[in-house]
């Protein structure tokens, strides 16, 4: 400022600026490094993008938008993206990125379905969803047509087909305390697991599928035997108190185990529908699928019989008690209890019989005299069993149709029988001429008496000669007989006496025959006397 | 008449034409570009830089989710994370290098042109784009973006990552931002800003301005009587022929950055804790993993910006110093060349750092995921300050100091 020269170029010594091209400012370097980079990264992204797919769920109840992962097997596939109800807010639409190697996967066939928190044995994945969420579960499923919006399932499909192993499904009563997950064992060792329960399409029971993974599956035969393992066992019976429980897992969460009878290993035929035991012990009884239902009409008390008690024959189980009812009959004014038994046919093991009907064969045995019968099973507990047997004396009957079922005839049960014997045999006692027959046997004493006396004397004598005289020869003992001979020959008064003794002997022994006789055949006479028709 | 600022070499000031740029004569420094736009065309750039720049800090730069927690975080978000963290030095590089400096460059410079484009002179014009400009190249947002893209790489690898709003604005402010630098012509502007510029008549010893008699502000590039000290009438810069005691204070600085970058090197810079186990990591740790992860690009960047450049700068900083010390006439322009370019890539070294304060804002989920900064980042950041102040206290003229006074 101080030196205002007004010169506004240089002096012309000044060299001028070198002229050159113009190239691009180093400020673009960064920013150009900066593009490249994202560039490289969006392609990578884009490179591992994978499909995108819509399903639709009732509700998105533990989902959550760019967290909640899809899987298959438990390994992430895809990740939800989006959740959108559907235009007319009746449903959710899951919008979800799916790894790009699961692109060749998809396909009409695929399933989603939404996997929340779930206790059970298998904890990990169990707990796993508490802390990371629920995911959405996803199994391919065989190839087919391809897609991109699919409809999930509301609960988990009863197994991701693609699992090594085998899918058996059990019958029971009733579920107890199994659930999804329950473990399955075979011989304590973890092989399986409950993948889902259903009620049987008539209501009646419970199907259950259980998932045995391999290679035990290979252990599954036609004759395998599964029985519901949670819970204690306890029983009593003549051994004592006995306590059993497969494990303390499966004491809490219940279980299915499973055995394989020994001897009992045909193949498994695809579809067999096993039955699930309540216990172990119900398990390895003989099952028999073929039941026939039979009518018993009892006039006597059942107290003691109760359903699912025995129906035996000569000891052997043959089928049991199905129902009992009561029917009372206004005309007569009495009742009868109809008991319904189921007869197990397979248990008769016929043989010779040529296809001939159960209930034919069950005719000619009720016109031999097949007989139904109530017998105390227990004395202490008063229980009663159903015995089949034969009483040929028994009123000739037939095999008849009553209300739907046959009917077997029945026989008073053994106690009342034996009741009604013992009367009758008191009665026959009481008819004998008893003072008749003790007064001929009084009569009979003093002759026996003398007999007897004599045979002694006579024996004394025989004694007292032959005694002594140890040393006589076999001519002597001959002689001997000989005066024997002549003492008691014909005529003589010892033999009539003996005789006529003998004969008294005789009759008495007859009356004794007759009287065990009655007695044989009609026991009861001794207490209820001789009956009108012996 | 101007001085060429990185050999003193005087040049008749010609005006470029379109499409051309000057070079100085003697050691090949830029002198001015043709510019196509003008200033007010640069005011909308910067304006729009502005706008971008306030958006990239109010929205989320990346959000993440990992094991069902989600989390997203801003510019300023790393900023408070890191300060709450116990790292407030760090935490004010961050803040100084990526929000003050490019918020206070754009601002001021919006306000500079407006100021230019209606036709009012202020005193403070000059004086406010002469700090400007020097401040200007501590605001470090686009290294910050390829750090955000480096963090980004290193997240997605475990957990999942989503670019927030902020990340593309930011985007498009480096673009825009660098086009607005681009296009800008400082001479222009001191024109159009301060006196005008009346050139003092040179003397008849030499070429360069000293010889001649003279000193260029090393702001403005005013020329000025040698005799003259002080501040620049045009900008207030104050006025020295060469860099006050260049040598001894690019050594102090050099021996500085060099003791540093020991620890920054040895020591880790960051800690990762995923589900209980930490894990640290140093600069060269992270290099490999990188290149263990098939992200050669980005290995290569860091490798490039954390590794490479600071053993150029030591190494070619050190051979300057040498040269000038021993009197070398050794190829002057190539020496001029090589201080030109450890002075332009010097702040790509910070490119880690700013990766580090993303991921240690982005994971902090406790024991399952979290990284923390160890003190060997505190080293890096303060050893990448010292070398660009080292190279910048370094004075090349005095390569052509040396020539001169032989011809003297």
């Amino acid at each position: 400022m101080d030196e205002p020269v007004r010169e506004p170029e240089g002096p012309p010594e000044l060299p001028a600026p070198a002229v050159r091209r113009r190239r691009p400012s180093l400020v673009w370097l960064v920013p150009m490094v900066a593009a490249v980079i994202g560039l490289w990264i969006a392609v990578k992204a884009y490179s591992q993008h994978g499909p995108t797919i819509t399903i639709t769920f009732e509700s998105a109840e533990g989902l959550e938008a760019g967290q909640t992962r899809i899987k298959h097997k438990e390994v992430e596939v895809g990740r939800v993206t989006a959740i959108n109800l559907s235009p007319d807010f009746s449903k959710v639409v899951v919008t979800a990125e799916l790894k790009r190697d699961v692109d060749a996967h998809l396909s009409e066939n695929t399933r989603f379905w939404v996997i929340r928190a779930r206790v059970g044995t298998n904890g990990v994945s169990g707990l796993g969803t508490l802390v990371t969420g629920a995911y959405i579960g996803m199994d391919p499923g065989p190839h087919g047509k391809a897609s991109r919006d699919f409809k999930g399932l509301e609960t988990a499909p009863i197994i991701a087909p693609s699992t090594p192993g085998a899918l058996v499904e059990l019958r029971a009563e009733k579920l107890g305390s199994l659930n999804i997950g329950s473990p399955v064992t075979f011989r304590q060792i973890h092989v399986g697991q409950v993948e889902g329960f259903d009620l049987a399409p008539d209501g009646l029971s419970v199907l259950i599928k259980v998932q045995i993974n391999a290679p035990y599956h290979k252990l599954i035969h036609q004759g395998t035997r599964f029985w519901d393992s949670g819970g204690v066992d306890l029983s009593a019976d003549a051994n004592g108190l006995r306590l059993h429980s497969d494990s303390m897992v499966q004491l809490f969460l219940g279980g299915v185990a499973f055995e394989n009878p020994p001897g009992l290993d045909e193949a498994l035929i695809p579809g067999r529908i096993f039955t699930l035991f309540p216990t172990r012990d119900k398990a390895y009884e003989p099952v028999y699928q073929d039941r026939r239902m039979f009518l018993l009409n009892f006039d006597e008390s059942v107290r003691g019989l109760a359903r699912g008690a025995p129906v035996e024959f000569r000891g052997q189980r043959v089928g049991q008690v199905e129902d009992i009812h009561l029917a009372f009959r206004s005309r007569e004014l009495d009742a009868r209890i109809p008991v319904l038994i189921a007869l197990e046919p397979e248990r008769f093991a016929l043989t010779g019989s040529n296809g001939e009907p159960f209930e034919a064969f069950m005719a000619r045995l009720v016109r031999k005299g097949f007989r139904a019968q109530l017998k105390p099973g227990n004395l202490l507990t008063g229980n009663l069993f159903v015995d089949l047997g034969f009483f040929p004396q028994a009123p000739a009957r037939t095999l008849v149709r009553s209300g739907g079922n046959l009917e077997i005839p029945t026989m008073p049960s053994a106690l009342g029988a034996l009741l009604d014997n013992l009367s009758r045999l008191v009665e026959h006692l009481q008819k004998l001429p008893l003072e008749q027959v003790a007064g001929e046997l009084r009569a009979t004493f003093p002759a026996l008496r003398e007999t007897l006396q004599q045979t002694r004397a006579l024996m004394a004598r025989l004694d007292s000669e032959t005694a002594p005289q140890a040393k006589a020869t076999l001519a002597q003992a001959q002689a001997t007989l000989a005066a024997l001979e002549r003492a008691l020959g014909p005529g003589s008064s010892t033999q009539t006496d003996l005789q006529h003794a003998l004969e008294e002997f005789a009759k008495a022994s007859r009356a004794l025959r007759n009287l065990a006789d009655t007695l044989e055949q009609h026991p009861e006479s001794l207490i209820f006397g001789k009956g009108k028709n012996p | 008449m101007l001085a060429c600022p990185d050999c003193d070499l005087l040049h008749r000031a010609d005006s470029p034409r379109q499409g051309t740029m000057q070079l100085c004569a003697r050691c090949g420094a830029v002198l001015g570009r043709g510019r196509h736009a003008r200033l007010d065309g640069v005011l909308a750039l910067y304006l729009a830089a502005l706008i971008l720049f306030c958006l990239a800090n109010a929205f989320p730069l990346l959000a993440l989710s990992l094991h069902g927690t989600a989390r997203e975080a801003s510019i300023p978000g790393c900023v408070r994370i890191l300060a709450t963290l116990g790292w407030p030095w760090l935490s004010a590089t961050l803040l100084t290098t990526v929000i003050l400096v490019p918020l206070v460059h754009l601002g001021g410079m919006v306000a500079v042109l407006l100021q230019i484009a209606r036709g009012r002179q202020r005193a403070w014009t000059g004086r406010a784009f002469r700090i400007l400009e020097e401040f200007r190249s501590w605001g470090m947002a686009e290294v910050f973006v390829l750090g955000v893209l480096v963090s980004y790489a290193k997240l997605a690898r475990t957990a999942s990552v989503v670019a927030g709003p902020s990340l593309y604005a930011m985007g498009a402010f480096i673009f825009v931002a660098a086009l607005a630098i681009s296009s800008m012509d400082p001479r222009a502007v001191w024109a159009a800003a301060g006196a005008p510029a009346s050139d003092p008549r040179p003397g008849p010893g030499g070429l360069s301005a000293r010889r001649a008699g003279l000193q260029a502000c090393p702001a403005c590039g005013l020329m000025a009587p040698l005799a003259r000290s002080g501040s620049c009438s045009r900008c207030g810069a104050s006025l020295h022929s060469r860099k006050p005691d260049s040598a001894t204070r690019t050594w102090a600085l050099l021996i500085t950055s060099a003791l540093l970058y020991i620890p920054a090197n040895a020591l880790p810079v960051t800690q990762v804790v995923s589900f209980g186990r930490p894990h640290e990591d140093t600069i060269l740790s992270g290099v490999v993993y990188f290149l263990r992860t098939g992200s050669w690009p980005l290995a290569l960047v860091i490798f490039i910006a954390s590794v490479l450049v600071p053993v150029a700068k030591f190494c070619i900083l050190t051979f300057l110093l040498l040269s000038v010390r021993s009197g070398s006439r050794w190829r002057p322009r190539s020496r001029a060349s090589l201080y030109r370019l450890i002075e332009s890539v010097g702040r790509w070294s910070m490119v880690d750092i700013f990766a580090i304060t993303i991921m240690v804002a982005m994971l902090q989920m406790g024991s399952v995921a979290s990284v923390v900064p160890r003190p060997g980042a505190m080293a890096f950041a303060v050893m990448v300050v010292a070398t660009i102040l080292a190279v910048r206290s370094f004075d090349p003229r005095l390569f052509w100091d040396t020539l001169e006074s032989d011809h003297g």
